[in-house]
This record gives C-alpha cells, sequence and structure tokens, in this order.
C-alpha cells in the first residue's frame, strides 16, 4: 500500500477518523496516537476509548516528513449542506427504512415456522375439526403487523456519507527538539506514547503499548541548559518510582542525539 | 452506510452490550516470538473491531436538535429517550444545548444534530462545534472524560458566580432592624438564579423567625471567622451572615499569618489563567438542572505547556468557589490522558 493516508487538520487538532488508517499507522508505522472519541457501543466508560484518534504533534513532524501521511482540512464542512447531500440522506433514509421493514418481515415469518406445529395444533384442537395447516400459517403471515417507523435504527455517521475531498490544511510544524528526538527513538525502533503523565516528554515502548511496559521516560534537554541537581533528583526519583529509566534527550553539535540515563543508587 | 440488516442486528445488540476486549497482562522484554507476535495482532485487531462500530439509535428514542450557529446553541425539537434532567438549558418553553452537550450526547447516540437541513456526523459536529469560541477542544476532552464517569457538568455563567456578591447581602440590614416578624427580600440578580424560580416569583417572603433559627444553628461555625474578616461590617453585628462561606471552617484560614492576599488583589479578576468553566456535580439520580445546588467541584482548566499560576491567582480562584466546592483544575493535552489537581490549603502542624 503506498498510498497516503489523509489526516484531517480539525480546530487545532490533528486527527484520524478512518479505522483502516489508525490500523496502518499503528501497524505498519508504530504510531499509536491517543483516541478521544466515545466508544460507540460503551459510550459510558473511560478503559476504552473510540474514534477520532488524534496524534500528538511530533508524530504528525515524523510522519508527514516521511511522505506517508498528509494534512487536510476539511473546510466544506462548515458550509451548509449542498442541496443533492439533503436529497441523497432522504433517499438513502428512505431505502434504509424500506429495507428494515423487509427483514423485520423475514424474522417474524422465521420466528412463525419455528411456532407453526404448535399453532396449526391450537387452531386444531379449537376447531375440533381437520384444518388445513399450509392455509393457518397464511393466515398467520397476514397478521404479521407493518413495522413502525418509529422501531426503525437510524444510523449516526462517523464521517459525512458523501465523498469529501480534502484541502490542503494551513498548518506547519517546526521542527522542535522534541520533533527530532521522537523521531530517532522511533528509528531505534521503539513504540512512543506522550508522557505528561510521568512528569516526562515521552514514554517509550518496546513493543506494541497494549502488550508491553514502558522502559524509559524520556526528557528533552538541549543541549547548552544547565542541569540543576534539583533537576536530577526529581527526575531520578521519578523513575525509581514509577520503575523506569529516565533518559536525558538532547542534540549535540554533529546534531547527533545523545542520550544519557539517571541511574539513581541511593536511599 | 451501514445496511439494514447491519442497522437491525445493532437494535437486537444494543440490549445485550457485549463487553470489553480483555487483555493480557503486559510484559517487560519482547521476544520477538511467533506466538508473541500473533497474541499482539489478535489484540490490536479486537480493539479494531470495536473501533470500527458505527452509531445508530431507534427513532422513537433519538433526539433532535437544531444547530443555531449565530446564537451558538442546539435546539432542541422534541425531546426523546431519557437523561433531559442533566443536558441543556431551558428558555421561554424550549430546551437549549450548549455545543460541548450536543457534541457529547452525539457521542452517546442519543442525539441527531442538524444543520441547515441534513444532520451532521460525529466529524463535522467536532468540526462545527469545537471551535475557540464555543468550545475549545482542550474543553470538549476534560467535559466529555468527567461526563463518562457520571460527573454532571454545568457551565459556570459569567454573571453569576457563586460567592457571595455584596449585593447578596442587601436584606441583611433589613434583618437586624426590621421589628417587623417577616421580611421581603428582592434579589437584585434574577439571572443568577434557576430558571425555574425565575419564572415564578422575583420576591420572597422569609420569616424572621426562620431565619434566626438557623443563624442560631450554625451559630458555631460563623463565630470561627478570623479577625481578618471580621472587618467587613456584616460581621459586626449579632447575627454573622451564613452567605459569606468561603472561608467559613476552612483552619487554613482562621490562622491568621498564612497567605492574606490584599482586597486589590483579590478583586483583580481580569486575565485569570484559571477562570472557572465548570461547575461538577457528583454522579447520582438526584441532580437536577433547575436546581442543582452547591456543585462538588468547581472546575478550571489548564494545559501542559501553560505557566504555573501566581499564588494571589490561586486565591482568587479559591475564593471564587463556593463555600462546600472544592477548588480542581483539570490539565491535558494532545496525546495525553487529562490529569485533576485539588488546591487546598493546608494548616502548618505548628
Amino acid at each position: 500500500m503506498n498510498n497516503i493516508i489523509e489526516l484531517c487538520y480539525c480546530n487545532g487538532s490533528v486527527l484520524v477518523w478512518n479505522v483502516e488508517d489508525a490500523h496502518r499507522l499503528r501497524s505498519e508505522h508504530r504510531i499509536v496516537g491517543h483516541f478521544i472519541g466515545c466508544l460507540p457501543s460503551l459510550p459510558r466508560q473511560d478503559q476504552m476509548l473510540g474514534l477520532p484518534m488524534e496524534l500528538m504533534t511530533e508524530e504528525v513532524f515524523h510522519l508527514v516528513t516521511r511522505g506517508i501521511a498528509k494534512i487536510v482540512e476539511f473546510k466544506q464542512l462548515n458550509l451548509p449542506a449542498e442541496e443533492h447531500h439533503k436529497q441523497k440522506r432522504e433517499d438513502m433514509l428512505k431505502a434504509s427504512f424500506s429495507d428494515q421493514q423487509v427483514i423485520f418481515k423475514e424474522e417474524r415469518i422465521r420466528q412463525l415456522m419455528q411456532m407453526a406445529d404448535k399453532i396449526i395444533e391450537g387452531k386444531r384442537r379449537k376447531t375440533n375439526g381437520i384444518v388445513d395447516g399450509e392455509l393457518v400459517l397464511q393466515e398467520e403471515m397476514k397478521k404479521i403487523p407493518q413495522m413502525s417507523e418509529d422501531l426503525m435504527m437510524i444510523q449516526i455517521f462517523t464521517r459525512p456519507f458523501w465523498t469529501c475531498e480534502g484541502d490542503v490544511a494551513d498548518y506547519s510544524i517546526n521542527q522542535t527538539l522534541r520533533c527530532r528526538v521522537f523521531s530517532d527513538l522511533w528509528e531505534k525502533g521503539y513504540y512512543i506514547t506522550a508522557g505528561e503523565k510521568f512528569g516526562g516528554d515521552f514514554l517509550v515502548y518496546p513493543g506494541d503499548p497494549f502488550k508491553f511496559h514502558s522502559h524509559y521516560i524520556a526528557v528533552c534537554v538541549d543541549e547548552h541548559q544547565l542541569l540543576t541537581p534539583y533537576f536530577l533528583i526529581q527526575k531520578g526519583r521519578l523513575g525509581t518510582n514509577v520503575k523506569k529509566t529516565v533518559l536525558l534527550c538532547s542534540v549535540n553539535g554533529n546534531g547527533e542525539i545523545m542520550y544519557q540515563s539517571l541511574n539513581w543508587n541511593g536511599k | 452506510m451501514l445496511s439494514a440488516k447491519e442497522l437491525l442486528d445493532l437494535r437486537s445488540r444494543k440490549a445485550h452490550p457485549r463487553n470489553l476486549p480483555t487483555m493480557p497482562p503486559k510484559d517487560f522484554i519482547p521476544t520477538h516470538s511467533a506466538e508473541e507476535t500473533a497474541t499482539i495482532n489478535a489484540i490490536v485487531d479486537e480493539k479494531m473491531t470495536y473501533l470500527k462500530e458505527e452509531r445508530a439509535e431507534r427513532r422513537n428514542l433519538l433526539t433532535k436538535a437544531d444547530w443555531l450557529p449565530q446564537e451558538k446553541v442546539a435546539k432542541i425539537e422534541k425531546k426523546l429517550g431519557g437523561g433531559w434532567d442533566v443536558y441543556g438549558f431551558d428558555k421561554n418553553g424550549k430546551t437549549y444545548l450548549q455545543p460541548e452537550e450536543a457534541l457529547f450526547l452525539i457521542e452517546l447516540s442519543k442525539l441527531e444534530l442538524w444543520y441547515s437541513g441534513t444532520p451532521v456526523s460525529v466529524q463535522q459536529a467536532y468540526q462545527i462545534l469545537l471551535v475557540d469560541e464555543l468550545c475549545s477542544s482542550l474543553k470538549y476532552r476534560v467535559y466529555s472524560h468527567l461526563c463518562r464517569q457520571g460527573y454532571r457538568l454545568v457551565r459556570r455563567l459569567l454573571f453569576g458566580s457563586s460567592a457571595a456578591e455584596p449585593s447578596d447581602y442587601d436584606c441583611i440590614p433589613h434583618f437586624l432592624a426590621s421589628t417587623s416578624a417577616s421580611v421581603l427580600i428582592q434579589f437584585s440578580d434574577l439571572e443568577s438564579l434557576p430558571e425555574s424560580i425565575r419564572n415564578r416569583e422575583s420576591t420572597y417572603v422569609v420569616n424572621k423567625k426562620d431565619f434566626l433559627h438557623f443563624c442560631v444553628d450554625r451559630e458555631e461555625v460563623a463565630t470561627s471567622i478570623s479577625s481578618a474578616s471580621t472587618t467587613n461590617p456584616l460581621f459586626s453585628g449579632k447575627t454573622k451572615p451564613l452567605l459569606l462561606g468561603n472561608y467559613i471552617g476552612d483552619p487554613y484560614y482562621t490562622n491568621d499569618g498564612l497567605y492574606n492576599p490584599t482586597d486589590e488583589e483579590l478583586n483583580q479578576t481580569e486575565d485569570d489563567d484559571l477562570q472557572i468553566c465548570y461547575d461538577v456535580y457528583s454522579p447520582g439520580r438526584h441532580f437536577r438542572k433547575s436546581n442543582p445546588g452547591p456543585p462538588c467541584f468547581a472546575l478550571a482548566i489548564a494545559e501542559w505547556s501553560s505557566n504555573v499560576p501566581s499564588l494571589s491567582c490561586l486565591e482568587r480562584f479559591k475564593r471564587r468557589c463556593g463555600p462546600k466546592t472544592v477548588p480542581l483544575v483539570a490539565v491535558s493535552g494532545a496525546g495525553s490522558d487529562v490529569s485533576f489537581y485539588q488546591l487546598k490549603g493546608v494548616v502548618s502542624p505548628l
């Protein structure tokens, strides 16, 4: 597959609205993102979230510079709907309702057939005579009511039901230290997620975060930044408390990424 | 577009929702064995089937609302399904939804939001509703995070804060001076009252005996106010006002010599980073939007990259919350979950 993945720029966030794209980003490109929507089937819980998937700036930078993805913006979604879309939606709803009607009837007939013996038996007892089984069933089938439109299902679309062309987004990313560290760690084969909840820049996983604990907390520091003892103690303590190694990441004069790990021996 | 068969399957599935996928325990070191790869692929594939699901709801349970871009609210045509005690606000007999409420209800498959004559997709809703001047993406993330856990969030209205305003005490001198048995109270700011009350009455006759009785019960609390706050003339009478509650019963304020901001510092409200966005009520059935009572938390929202607010800013935020309300700051950003910080004054152990 070499088609470029479209990332949707929407009110300051970069989102993925397509499950296939989210899957590809994860399995082919080791980009895991972060789901922020409610899961359609179980929306009132926080264990697992649903589409859209939001990407960090560094993930976006990584994907765009490698030509894996491009950023688009769907400006037309801000505009009032076009007439032929309205028409299409009404037609779709009508077609869906009549299909649901047919399937509902089929289902009822299926249930009726399962009960056929009992129904005929019952009729026989009532009339005390011989009745035509076929005829009884025909009668019963005629009695099946129409499905009320109120009971029919209406779909709430995740994405627009018409094909939507994205415009080039007015969005650019500067190559920050964080971006360079992200890409370098990625090159080394790691999975990377945001590290704010551990007080660092990134969390670095040896494999898919679904299955593995993270090994490192990456903290980006400028090469010339003077590190105070406070800073080192803070990060050292943090690392030991959460059983992870703190990595201080910086770029040296030759543009190489340098990593220093903190090892905490004290009590 | 789901086929009719899929839609009806979804309908029967709604009655028996399946559980979340179970996750095997995490490992530390990958072995890259075929078995391990298969496990991971299975997890990913299972998760993707959940993510692939579309939303649908029965027509008689799906509420329709119209998005009004000028008014920045969604107007409900007819309320269907449950939960309307919690969402929306009433005005002139109609119910309206704030952008974040509308979007959350769409995500719950409870609402079909119409814009210019056609229902919007979830993607379009994210685009038209999460505009910065309506409700920023950050705000919505915090909103939906808490709503998913069952909390009720109500936008803090800008004009009426729950902390007492001077005009709230207009009635108190009457209580002290009047010799009649009852006092007429006129609320100076009707806007800050719940709608249901506003429509019925704007003045109240309060039986003085009841009020004083109530005060006596609370005397103990009221007298524990520090000397710093007794400079307020309202505290010089025999009966202490009950409403000025921010520091009643909070030992942090009864110890003098801690942080005592000047009035000037406290009254400055412009350019505060910590503005109260939402009043948060705990989960439960007793919540009524017409009479929510004092909130459990007052919520301000910040970003990971924002600066640490100054002490006076934190103090203002704390005092703007009601007496029984816990000030809470929610922080989030791209790629990360929401974290919460609670502000609490601590008394030094000595």
